[in-house]
């Protein structure tokens, strides 16, 4: 089975997660079951991600270096 | 010599309209890099300590960074630097547009100019050449009719900085636009230029920046582009509204990664924040006395903003493209998307819901020449004290100054920029208006310094207190702050800078400790090393790991510092900002703030409710993890000059 690395960059602690954010899964997940590999919190299931700076959908299926990131709204002016 | 940098600079006297080339040592751009640093360098020693910010002896400069111009991303934002009318101490202002790169393409790092001229004229810098030219057909007309004219005669490859009829009039908070209006806003510079009956800059030049490794800042700029977000955001606003609204209630702050909020910046700009600040208590809500529930959101929510939106554009080397031009009613056409600041100061600081009239008065501000952020704010003060009745009724005769009143809101701005009746009395800023009203105005005039304040109430993270306070210009909101410190990652590069856990309780931020003073000083150094780069406070959002700065400068310098000493390199233009301070009578410890933004008294409703926290005790010990003394302030380090 071909493994894909994934790095994740999230508001709260994740598991299976090496020290500089990434994550091992086999070639062909999907977002979805990534989010869940994880560990991602109920509430961060329903947060909105994007996959290398383009919103995807949870059935996505994750390529091998993607960057997925949870979108918090940002304060500032 | 080091690479990137053309190595001169420019001084022109329009007293006597002579003008003279000077080298800068090497050593000036070994200790401060270019931009802020050369101008903070150079006006230091330039400047009398008793220079009349209007007089002739005080400078105006306009200066370049060190990455502008050598390919790197998002460094297309240039300084003006000189004494501020409206704090009587250093001032600078910092802007994007299309003006940066020309600096230096023109054949200088700085453009520095002193004297008064007999006439209005221009400035016109091509290939190193200087021209003084009368101005006297564009004296009068606004920002964009004066960038337009001066384009239709110098060409398209001219770049215009300029003010409007409030600088020509010295209103102290006037600014100086670029590009269709956008505004190096903050510290009154453009009343300092209309002071020098100075109309404009053209600048037109092709001379070619070197740099010492050019593949390295080429895969920085490639590893920077692929991080931005790509086509439209898919998340409707109420979303990120809703979260804001989630996160306000937690009992923990949740470090941000500065990717996370790039998705919804990308698209919709500082407009992300209307509504959530609002909410959070972010933003003030009637002249900062008010609360959120006084203030329907959706008014100014992103979503809405979007429907005038008729394309987008970006900065001068920006992969990210945060502006937009918008299609509005009115008077106007168009305008650029009004920022977060403009529409907090013209919403729900002055109750006002009339969104049109809020891009109608963006536009206006930005032809007028006009800072928005005080421009807002001396009308929310003007609103409160006409509350009160502390306003002489001659000053008020006719007018309808009730909140949220958009058609005097819009008059009023006029009568500022042109210093007529009352507006004569507010063109001055918030605390000379106060002055001249008496002591119980005081209480009505939201200023440090005397620089009318931001629109991010301290209450909710008292970061913005420290620095509207502490910084050497007063009522600064683009310094530091807790979140922009964590989206920095600077742990990552800079050996004493703190790594905050992934959540902590938000109690912390209000505690005067030694890590929280660090982290500003630490977040303060390092927008002194952006401001040195030409560099984009909102590009460093992605992090000092991704965007690579440290880098960049190396391979753009040929110089091998290390990330600590380019922080020692932003102390050392941090001190330096605070002895101009200190040498022209304004000590540090004699600053003041509004009281009611450290929570004196406290609020009774709203998200700020209850909370207060020591904001001397914290500016002390930030002025300690500046290496400055911490029973005054001054910097313990004497002042590093070269000449």
């Amino acid at each position: 089975m071909d493994l894909i690395c994934i790095k994740l960059i999230a508001p709260f602690a994740l598991k299976n997660i090496s020290a500089n954010g990434e994550i091992t899964v086999p070639d062909g997940t999907r977002l979805r079951k990534l989010l869940r590999l994880a560990g991602v919190p109920l509430y961060g299931l329903v947060m909105p991600v994007v996959v290398n700076g383009k919103f995807e959908s949870k059935s996505y299926r994750l390529q091998d270096g993607d960057l997925v990131v949870f979108v918090m709204p940002f304060r500032g002016g | 010599m080091i690479k990137s940098v053309v190595g001169k600079i420019l001084f022109i006297n329009l007293s006597d309209g002579s003008h003279w080339v000077e080298e800068v040592p090497v050593e000036v751009y070994q200790n401060y890099l270019s931009g802020l640093g050369l101008g903070v360098h150079t006006l230091y020693q330039h400047i009398p300590a008793d220079a009349d910010p209007f007089g002739e002896k005080n400078m105006l400069g306009f200066v370049g960074g060190v990455l502008t111009g050598t390919g790197a991303m998002f460094t297309g934002r240039f300084l003006v630097v000189g004494k501020s009318p409206i704090t009587g101490g250093w001032g600078d202002a910092n802007c994007g547009g299309n003006l940066a790169p020309l600096i230096k393409q023109s054949g200088y790092d700085g453009i520095f100019i002193e004297g008064i001229a007999k006439e209005p004229v221009y400035i016109r810098v091509h290939d190193g050449k200087v021209e003084i030219l009368p101005a006297d057909d564009l004296w009068g007309k606004d920002t964009i009719e004066t960038e337009d004219t001066l384009i239709k005669r110098h060409g398209n490859r001219a770049r215009v900085a300029c003010i409007g009829p409030a600088g020509e009039n010295m209103v102290r908070f006037a600014g100086i636009s670029n590009h269709h209006g956008r505004m190096a806003g903050r510290s009154g510079l453009g009343a300092v230029m209309g002071s020098k009956k100075m109309k404009a800059l053209v600048l037109e030049g092709k001379n070619k920046v070197a740099v010492q490794d050019r593949q390295t800042i080429q895969y920085w700029s490639k590893a920077t582009s692929k991080l931005m977000p790509k086509g439209k955001s898919s998340i409707p606003p109420w979303v990120l509204l809703l979260m804001g609204r989630i996160m306000n209630l937690l009992p923990v702050n949740i470090r941000i990664d500065g990717l996370m909020s790039l998705p919804p910046f990308g698209e919709w700009g500082t407009n992300t924040a209307n509504e959530m600040s609002i909410v959070t208590g972010d933003a003030p809500v009637r002249n900062w006395r008010g609360n959120p529930a006084m203030f329907p959101t959706k008014n100014v929510g992103a979503s809405r903003i979007s429907t005038y939106q008729r394309k987008k554009y970006h900065c001068s080397a920006c992969p990210l493209g945060c502006g937009s031009v918008n299609e509005i009613k009115g008077r106007y056409k168009e305008t650029h998307r009004a920022e977060y600041e403009t529409v907090t100061a013209f919403g729900s600081n002055l109750l006002n819901k009339n969104l049109d009239s809020i891009f109608d008065i963006n536009e206006h501000c930005n032809r007028m020449g006009l800072d928005s952020i005080s421009t807002g704010a001396v009308i929310a003060f003007a609103l409160d004290c006409y509350e009160q009745g502390l306003l002489p009724e001659e000053l008020t005769a006719g007018l309808d100054l009730k909140w949220g009143n958009a058609e005097v809101i819009a008059p009023l701005v006029d009568m500022i920029t042109h210093r007529q009746g009352l507006g004569n009395l507010l063109a001055d800023g918030v605390y000379r208006a106060a002055k001249t009203l008496g002591e119980e105005a005081q209480k009505y005039a939201i200023h440090a310094g005397g620089q009318e304040l931001p629109m991010h109430d301290p209450r909710m993270d008292p970061a913005y207190g420290v620095i509207y306070l502490a910084d050497p210009t007063p009522g600064r909101h683009t310094i530091t702050n807790t979140m922009e410190y964590e989206m920095f990652n600077l742990w990552t590069r800079v050996s004493w800078a703190p790594k905050p856990p992934q959540q902590y309780p938000k109690r912390e931020k209000y505690e005067n400790s030694e890590e929280n003073a660090t982290k500003n000083a630490a977040g303060a150094m390092y927008k002194a090393i952006l401001d040195c780069a030409g560099l984009c406070l909102f590009g460093a959002h992605i992090g000092v790991d991704r965007s690579g700065i440290f880098e960049m400068l190396n391979a753009a310098t040929g110089s091998e510092l290390s990330p600590d000493e380019y922080m020692r390199i932003g102390q050392r233009v941090q001190d330096l900002r605070q002895w101009f301070n200190i040498r022209h009578g304004i000590e540090p410890a004699e600053v003041v703030i509004n009281p009611l933004v450290s929570g004196q008294p406290p609020a009774d409703k709203g998200p700020a409710r209850g909370l207060s926290y020591d904001l001397d005790g914290m500016r002390r010990k930030y002025w300690q993890s500046m290496g400055w003394s911490e029973a005054d302030g001054h910097p313990l380090r004497q002042p590093e000059l070269w000449t």
